[in-house]
């Protein structure tokens, strides 16, 4: 089955929803789980989209802090692309 | 593989260009001093307004009540009752409110002399930060200044603004995870690091006699409280014991802080 066939698109918005809601609204861990388990799927931006709200949203904004969630985030969809490419070919 | 790497091309400049645009916006958002920022803490209080709302309609409309419970109720309540109990409720809602406001007066009262603070709603969830922070619905155009202390309505220090919007602000935790804050316990000194929710661990002599439920003040934020020493880790092989600091409130559950004016 194809990454891009409609179920799968459906999941990974659905995701992606959770992930920036959860931004706001939900306990830190559950936008790190949904960024991980899209990077691992997809070639997700939304998993960049959600470490930069949580770290707009949550630094505490005294100087310069490290974005720990964005950084994160393009870890993820940067060291995870050669899995993706290797094993969820379509 | 030519169709494979042509099929992969595009997602990847997507991806690539994305990771430019996310880090131009965040340095974009430090070189302006937080305008981006500003922007969104604003939109999450209005969003946390919403959702207050809406969740309190969806509570107050019974509809995830079990069906066996609702059944019950129809058969044991009258009409009439069920007027009174609603009445009974929003009376109980605000007596709640009033005496929480009630402390907070009680408290600028006893602060006065240090000048008029302000009294402001949590908006955010205090779980949803990595940071340990939380957001206030109040801001500069309510007169709060980076610095200001926050205290509940029993006059703890719960943390310090530590960035201002128009009318939001961020509170970063005095026991926000891998924060340290010099703490004293009965005329003791020492550092205690946070490890979030309130919680807070120190390293002390054995030989100091500190009792559980004992205040523990901050010098670095006026000799106020800070917490209580919730338990006490001693062995007879150590030369220290460990002391277990919490805050007596639970940092979910504050629905108001006072912010204490910066002093010049």
């Amino acid at each position: 089955m194809s990454i891009f066939s409609p179920s799968a698109t459906k999941i990974r918005f659905v995701v992606g929803m959770v992930g920036i809601a959860g931004a706001f609204f939900l306990p830190w861990w559950v936008p790190l789980v949904c960024m991980m388990g899209l990077a691992l799927r997809y070639p997700a931006w939304e998993v960049l989209v959600i470490g930069l709200v949580m770290d707009l949203l949550w630094l505490p904004g005294q100087g310069f802090e490290v974005p720990v969630f964005l950084i994160t985030g393009i870890i993820l969809v940067w060291i995870c692309a050669p899995l993706r490419n290797q094993f969820l070919r379509p | 593989m030519m169709n494979s790497y042509r099929q992969n091309k595009s997602p990847h400049r997507r991806l690539l260009a994305l990771t430019v645009l996310v880090i131009f916006l965040f340095l974009l958002d430090v070189l302006t001093g937080g305008s981006v920022r500003h922007q969104l803490r604003g939109g999450a209080v209005v969003l946390a307004r919403w959702s207050s709302y809406v969740s309190g309609g969806i509570a107050g409309s019974g509809v995830f009540r079990t069906r066996a419970s609702l059944e019950s109720q129809n058969r044991s309540l009258a009409e009439e009752l069920a007027q009174y109990e609603e009445r009974a409720g929003a009376y109980e809602v605000l007596r709640v409110e009033n005496e929480e406001l009630r402390a907070f007066v009680r408290l600028v009262e006893g602060t006065s002399r240090e000048g008029q603070g302000v009294t402001a709603p949590v908006v955010s969830s205090v779980r949803t930060s990595p940071y340990g922070t939380f957001l206030i619905g109040a801001g500069e155009a309510e007169g709060i200044v980076r610095g200001s202390q926050v205290l509940t309505s029993g006059g703890f220090v719960v943390g310090t603004v530590t960035d201002t919007g128009a009318h939001t602000a961020t509170v970063g935790e005095v026991f926000a995870p891998g924060a340290s804050v010099e703490a004293s316990v009965g005329g003791a000194s020492f550092t205690a690091e946070g490890s979030g929710g309130g919680n807070a661990r120190a390293k002390v002599p054995r030989a100091l006699s500190i009792r559980i439920n004992e205040p523990v003040l901050a010098p670095q934020l006026g000799q106020r409280p800070i917490g209580i020493v919730g338990s006490i880790a001693s062995s007879t092989a150590s030369a220290s014991q460990e002391l277990f600091i919490v805050l007596p409130v639970n940092l979910s559950s504050l629905r108001y802080v006072y912010i204490l004016p910066v002093r010049n």
